[in-house]
């Protein structure tokens, strides 16, 4: 794999982690 | 090569500039206190402040110094803007939400005034603001970026230059305070994305070559020098993406990178936290998706070979590949990533004086007969006054940009970052935090951070001059010192804790 190929998948596994843990957290959360 | 692009650049930067100080006298209507221009609290949503948040933390180094480093060193540079979004972004979710709440609880007008607040502590309040200070060399590195940009793209002057983005800056700075940052940052965040999306669409159709993939470009980068390929995961020997180590304390570095003054304010200036979740989800990819100009850099370099400056790999890249009249558009696009971190910037150093300084510090000892409205008024004042007197500093400081530039600019930075990682970071999380265990972690980031860059840039010739490495290891050493010194040491009163944190502790 070469370093291209394994930055999209940094980058593209963050925003699905990231996003998804922000997303299932409730509004009451941020409060 | 020719970058000179005339007309159109003219007239896209005069339009641009105009509609700035347009949104700097709106922004003037809507200032009718220092609260207003310091921090405009609670006046926006999270889709401006997204994209505010992503243009702030975007800068001149995003448009010029990451290409350029991608543009010299191949694709080992890509870890960079790969993963320090990551870490900006997970700071910022660990620590907006106590920041927020907490923040406008307490009518925090600046970050320095907040950790004053989180640990009753006036030492940490002015010792935060005295280190932020350090931001004028922010400023005057944005300065520089800016007036390249106008030298590259329309041939003016370079000390025109910097007099022309002073200028504006600081008129419609001085004008909307927070409410115009906020606004242009907006505007420009929205550019830049578009910009950044261009640059990574024609990379991947290998714009410029017989054919369409990235792989043409990385053929092209192999013929020149085979170290500059995608097989090379690290660069051997480079002092920024030598080894994995090294790209992990450039994570580590900018863990707390939202916790700079003029980053972390934006948290105030949001309606509702509630909406802390719907900035976040749009904050991540946008932030992420300015990594992409890295690739301008590596596209630059494969069309273009080593001739170029490699600071101007986007702008030529720009300006070879498009006619006039879009090269010109997204020149300004440079000019808004360089524009919209200066004038964060600016207000900060301008509240420090004001707020955290006067207001907090030396009025209640030289203005104690005079009323709240009097010192609110004198506030507001000494922001506009210390804007017009940050921007002359800046013109010095990048008048004739000393050698040693980019060094000054992150021993300020990564001073204020290393100072903030226990006090700000931890202490948003963490209950148990002490006042001794903050305000001895702030020291030992700080002077740790300090005398490194001084032991490695000026008394000794080191293999590694690398400021992230030196803030990587101050920020561990910080955090571990707010941990020790926090369990050793006697609680904040719980009321206190509780009134922080909106529940029982």
């Amino acid at each position: 794999m070469n370093v291209l190929t394994l930055m999209c998948i940094i980058v593209v596994g963050y925003w699905v982690i990231g996003m998804t843990y922000i997303a299932r957290k409730s509004d009451k959360d941020w409060e | 090569m020719d970058t000179y692009i005339g007309m159109w650049g003219w007239i896209w930067v005069v339009a641009f500039l105009v509609l700035f100080i347009g949104i700097g006298v709106w922004g003037m209507k809507k200032t009718k206190n220092d609260e207003d221009f310091a921090v405009a609290r609670g006046a926006y949503g999270p889709i401006t402040l997204a994209f505010a948040f992503a243009a702030t933390i975007a800068s001149g180094a995003t448009f010029m110094s990451v290409p350029g480093m991608a543009y010299s060193k191949g694709f080992a540079a890509i870890w960079y803007p790969a993963t320090y979004p990551i870490a900006i972004y997970v700071g910022m979710i660990l620590a907006i939400k106590l920041i927020k709440r907490a923040g406008d609880k307490f009518r925090s007008n600046s970050l320095p005034e907040f950790l004053g607040q989180r640990y009753n502590s006036n030492f940490l309040r002015i010792a935060f603001a005295l280190v932020s200070i350090l931001l004028v060399y922010y400023i005057a590195a944005q300065i520089v970026a800016a007036a390249t940009i106008f030298e590259v793209l329309l041939g003016l002057n370079y000390q025109h230059g910097i007099l022309a983005s002073v200028a504006v800056i600081a008129l419609y700075i001085t004008m909307g305070g927070s409410h115009a940052d906020i606004m242009t940052d907006g505007i420009q965040g929205v550019m830049m994305v578009l910009i950044a999306l261009i640059i990574g669409v024609i990379f991947f159709m290998g714009v410029g070559f017989e054919g369409t993939g990235p792989s043409l470009i990385n053929d092209a980068l192999v013929k020149q020098d085979p170290s500059l390929g995608w097989d090379n995961y690290f660069k051997e020997g480079d002092i920024l993406f030598g080894s994995f180590w090294v790209i992990s304390l450039i994570f580590v570095a900018h863990i707390p990178f939202a916790m700079n003054p003029h980053i972390g304010k934006l948290a105030f200036a949001l309606k509702d936290p509630k909406q802390i979740r719907t900035f976040m989800l749009i904050a991540i990819p946008v932030g992420s998706i300015l990594g992409f100009t890295v690739l301008g850099g590596l596209h630059a370099r494969a069309l273009f070979g080593a001739d170029i400056r490699p600071d101007a790999a986007i702008p030529v890249l720009f300006t070879q590949l498009f006619p006039p009249f879009f090269a010109g558009l997204l020149g300004v696009g440079v000019l808004s990533a360089i524009m919209s971190t200066s004038d964060g910037l600016f207000i900060s150093i301008a509240v420090i004086f004001s707020n955290d300084l006067y207001k907090k510090t030396f009025a209640p000892i030289i203005h104690k007969h005079k009323s709240k409205e009097q010192i609110e008024q004198i506030a507001l004042n000494t922001s506009r006054v210390a804007i017009v007197l940050v921007g002359v500093v800046a013109c010095w400081l990048a008048w004739e940009p000393p050698q040693f530039l980019a060094v000054l600019l992150w021993m300020g930075v990564g001073g204020i970052l290393s100072g903030a990682t226990g006090p700000l970071l931890i202490g948003s999380l963490w209950k148990r935090a002490t006042k001794s265990g903050a305000i001895a972690s702030f020291l030992v980031g700080v002077i740790g951070f300090g005398a490194s860059v001084i032991y490695c840039f000026v008394l000794k010739d080191v293999p590694y001059k690398n400021p992230f490495v030196i803030a990587g290891l101050s920020i561990i050493a910080a955090a571990v010192t707010m941990i020790v010194v926090s369990l050793l040491t006697k609680r904040l009163p719980q009321a206190h804790v509780d009134d922080m944190f909106g529940e029982s502790a």
